[in-house]
């Protein structure tokens, strides 16, 4: 099987060697047949990369541990669907992994845009980058090696009775997840990324390449947040800390492009438009795609430790060295192309729609230098003043948190702002009940008590953001019963369905809203400490925790301790609750596992910590205001991502409004 | 199978088993404030010490002890914080300080977010003096026209019906 894995690698180098050079030499033969085999190859080479995952995955099911790789990262006795996710555990599968993601969309792409005029140069971009990945894979870090033991007579290979296990830690359901999630979201951005050097290439710089891979970008910045929020989630339910985000350099790696992504599918509204904003638009798509690639190198390279790396790669210099080469490729191609990308338009007016995604872009990309700046600060300290430092969630909530507020802020301003210019008529019609319902919801909450200023603002500003949405949604579904009558519903079923983009994404701002809610919650977390014997209690808040038992036992997998708790509310009880601390047999790693109480007000944490030296259950209760709302905004992401991506039903015909019709509007 | 059962728990209660310690000193505002001010040296975790959740840790448990037993003994949150970065370095804070070179970790996000918005508004002001300087100017996807209200109104609500 190893075998069959290792020459599906080297096809795949092939493959995309021939894409590289049968495209450009198409191109310039103008052999529409070259051309298409070199497409042809790149779909290939995504067939051979699903063999060599299969064939390693193959090994893994086998339980055969003559694989170093495989007895790193897996045991007889783990269940098979771990011994699925025990492939991208380490770095050397990891990376097999996130090239045959890759592929996939190359695959895809290359079959549903074959008629594409960028396609060739789009091929070679794409076969050039999959090229280095694949490199990697065959021959820095191949995951079929085998192990050996080292003997006078020279090596002999060696196979391990059982193999080392899996982290604990990773056998989570949503472990098995979150990696695909997450890596077909940073694989993802390479294609715009194909198609904007190709755009550049071949000096076809309308907004063309823009709309032609809208989809793709919005398909990537879904699947890269939906991995954040899942890694989030992994995080709050398995490790045990009480939190679900904690600032750890690659958990920042993540979310830089996806800061990035997010401006770049604002800033192409601008573009699509009006026109303008080339080459921000065509930097942000090469700044994300390199932020995404430098996540991976961040993750392998352990120039920053962190929770989640894989160990120190000595070949992590070569990531660098790709990076760097790509940027300085794709400066040199935007540098010379900039005449060629003259903005078609010009700004009129401060306050207007263009402006608000400017400001947004701008607040966007400075979150995404706070947090590339707060990581890489360490590294930068250490050598400049030869002195290790640490940079953790303190700092990193300080910068953002102002940030995000004014982000929050964004969101509602933007869509009440008109394109072009606005008039101070429009925007007292537009702002004053958001930003009343805003102040409003301010006011209330300082006279019910609450003092954190941030949460206050937060909250505040999300009520402002739910009053805009709602009042867009409210103006369009009014207009359309006037015009055609029906039932509100109807008509709000009508309206959306006839502009997802646009009310798909007013969804997508109320999950972030509901996100943001959440978030502020954080300001009022509690937690208590309690040495307990049984029939003993500690408080927190209205709620109290019982020791009722201390029960044991054991699995094919690990043995484990619980503390069996009763939680009571003002002394009514709401349920039995058993958090537990596990022994995993095969890497004798302790962990814990978690309970909780969630509501839509709160999450009750329970953790038990262990046993003292006189017997004793040390139980660690957390109390988590509004939790719950971060993965219900995430899942409201989601419905709004889904929407975006939909076809309109009846596409909006802008040719029917005259040029002069859509000045007028526009100036309204 | 019963006997193998209470061996496996014994070993786990055993593995699981941590110093004795009286909890209600872990619960203070000021401990609170010092654990987050540090952070695990365990040497890869980087989690802040009042929020390491590894078991038996080498580095966040023994720090809690200590700090814990420093408040109890009357010393002040920040001597606390001074006493642990001269023990272990600079390494050890959550975050940089506000001095010296470090500063810079701080300022920086401010000088990028106002650099940048120096920019948005300097792109702004010149792209609009252009704009005014040719107001029908040729590559204007939507010439300016000069609309009466009801006009205007009218253009709204066609548009409003398309949408």
């Amino acid at each position: 099987m190893h075998h069959l894995g290792n020459f599906s690698l080297m096809a795949v180098v092939v493959m995309c060697a021939y894409a590289v050079v049968a495209s450009l030499l198409g191109v310039k033969k103008q052999s529409s047949q070259l051309v298409n085999s070199a497409r042809r190859a790149l779909i290939a080479a995504a067939g051979f990369s699903a063999l060599s995952v299969a064939a390693l995955l193959a090994l893994f099911l086998a339980d055969d541990f003559r694989f170093e790789y495989v007895a790193s990262y897996s045991a007889a006795a783990l269940p098979w669907y771990y011994k699925v996710s025990a492939l991208w555990a380490g770095n050397d599968g990891s990376l097999l992994f996130w090239t045959f993601l890759m592929l996939v969309f190359a695959a895809a792409c290359a079959i549903s845009r074959r008629r594409d005029e960028l396609m060739p140069h789009v091929v070679a971009t794409l076969g050039g980058v999959i090229l280095f990945f694949a490199y990697m894979n065959y021959w820095v870090c191949n995951p079929f090696g085998q192990l050996a033991e080292i003997t006078a007579a020279g090596p002999i290979p060696f196979t391990p009775r059982d193999g080392n296990g899996l982290n604990p830690l990773l056998q989570h359901p949503i472990m098995a997840i979150h990696p695909p999630i997450l890596y077909t979201g940073y694989v993802g951005f390479v294609i715009p990324f194909a198609f904007c050097v190709a755009a550049l290439w071949t000096r076809r710089l309308d907004a063309a390449w823009i709309q032609n891979t809208r989809r793709w970008t919005l398909i990537a910045w879904f699947f890269l947040g939906s991995g954040i929020l899942l890694g989030g989630r992994w995080a709050y339910v398995e490790l045990g800390w009480g939190g679900y985000w904690g600032w750890d350099p690659v958990e920042n790696a993540a979310l830089m492009p996806w800061l990035t992504g997010t401006a770049f599918l604002h800033s192409v509204m601008i573009q699509e438009r009006k026109g303008m904003l080339k080459i921000w638009n065509a930097g942000l798509v090469i700044v994300t795609y390199l932020l995404c690639v430098f996540g991976t190198f961040l993750t392998r390279s352990g120039i920053v430790s962190s929770v989640h790396a894989f160990a120190s790669s000595e070949f992590a210099w070569r990531f660098l060295v790709f990076i760097i080469f790509a940027a300085i490729l794709s400066a040199a191609l935007l540098i010379t192309r900039i005449k060629d990308l003259r903005t078609e338009n010009e700004l009129e007016a401060v306050v207007s729609r263009e402006s608000g995604f400017l400001f947004n872009n701008l607040l966007l990309l400075a979150a995404c230098f706070a947090v590339l700046w707060g990581t890489l600060f360490p590294v930068l300290s250490e050598a400049v003043q030869g002195e290790q430092i640490s940079v953790g969630a303190p700092f990193f909530n300080r910068v953002n948190v102002p940030l995000g507020l004014a982000l929050l802020l964004m969101t509602g301003v933007g869509p009440l702002l008109a394109w072009r210019r606005s008039s101070l008529d429009s925007l007292k019609r537009n702002f004053t009940v958001p930003l009343l319902s805003g102040v409003a919801a301010g006011v209330l909450l300082f006279a019910l008590g609450m003092r954190h200023p941030y949460a206050i603002l937060c909250f505040a500003m999300s009520a402002f953001v739910v009053v805009t949405i709602g009042s867009e949604f409210h103006r369009g579904v009014r207009a359309r019963r006037a015009h055609r009558g029906g039932g509100y519903g109807t008509a709000l079923f009508d309206l959306v369905q006839r502009n997802t983009r646009r009310y798909g994404g007013y969804i997508v701002h109320f999950g972030i809203v509901l996100l943001f809610i959440g978030f502020a919650g954080n300001a009022f977390n509690k937690d208590v400490i309690a040495d307990l014997n049984r029939g003993e209690s500690t408080a927190i808040g209205p709620w109290k925790v019982t020791l009722q038992d201390l029960p044991g036992g054991e699995t094919p997998v690990h043995n484990w301790l619980g503390a069996q708790v009763l939680l009571s509310k003002n002394d009514e009880p709401v349920g039995i609750f058993q958090p537990r601390r596990q022994l995993d047999k095969a890497t004798g790693q302790a962990t814990s596992e978690v309970r909780r109480h969630a509501t839509f007000q709160e999450d009750v944490y329970l953790v038990f910590s262990g046993m003292t030296e006189d017997g004793r259950a040390t139980v660690h209760v957390y109390r988590n205001p509004l939790v719950r709302w971060v993965w219900i905004g995430a899942f409201v992401m989601f419905l709004g991502t889904v929407l975006t991506l939909l076809p309109n039903r009846s596409p909006v015909r802008r040719a029917e409004v005259t040029a002069a019709e859509g000045a007028a509007l526009e100036a309204v | 199978m019963r006997f193998r059962s209470l061996l496996a728990m014994a070993a786990a209660a055993a593995l699981l088993t941590g110093p004795a310690v009286s909890q209600d000193r872990y619960n203070s505002a000021d401990f609170q404030r010092v654990t987050h001010a540090l952070t695990c040296q365990c040497g890869g975790c980087n989690a802040i010490v009042g929020e390491c959740a590894m078991d038996r840790c080498p580095s966040s448990e023994p720090i809690r002890e200590e700090v814990a037993e420093r408040l109890q003994a009357g010393e002040a949150a920040e001597d606390i914080i001074s006493m642990f970065a001269e023990r272990y370095g600079l390494v050890i804070l959550s975050a940089p300080p506000t001095s010296g070179f470090h500063l810079s970790a701080w300022i920086l996000p401010g000088v990028f977010l106002l650099g940048g918005a120096a920019v948005v508004f300097a792109v702004l002001r010149r792209r609009r003096s252009v704009a005014a300087a040719a107001p029908a100017g040729g590559g204007a996807a939507v010439p300016a026209v000069d609309a009466s209200p009801e006009v205007l109104a009218r253009i709204e609500r066609d548009v409003e019906q398309i949408r």
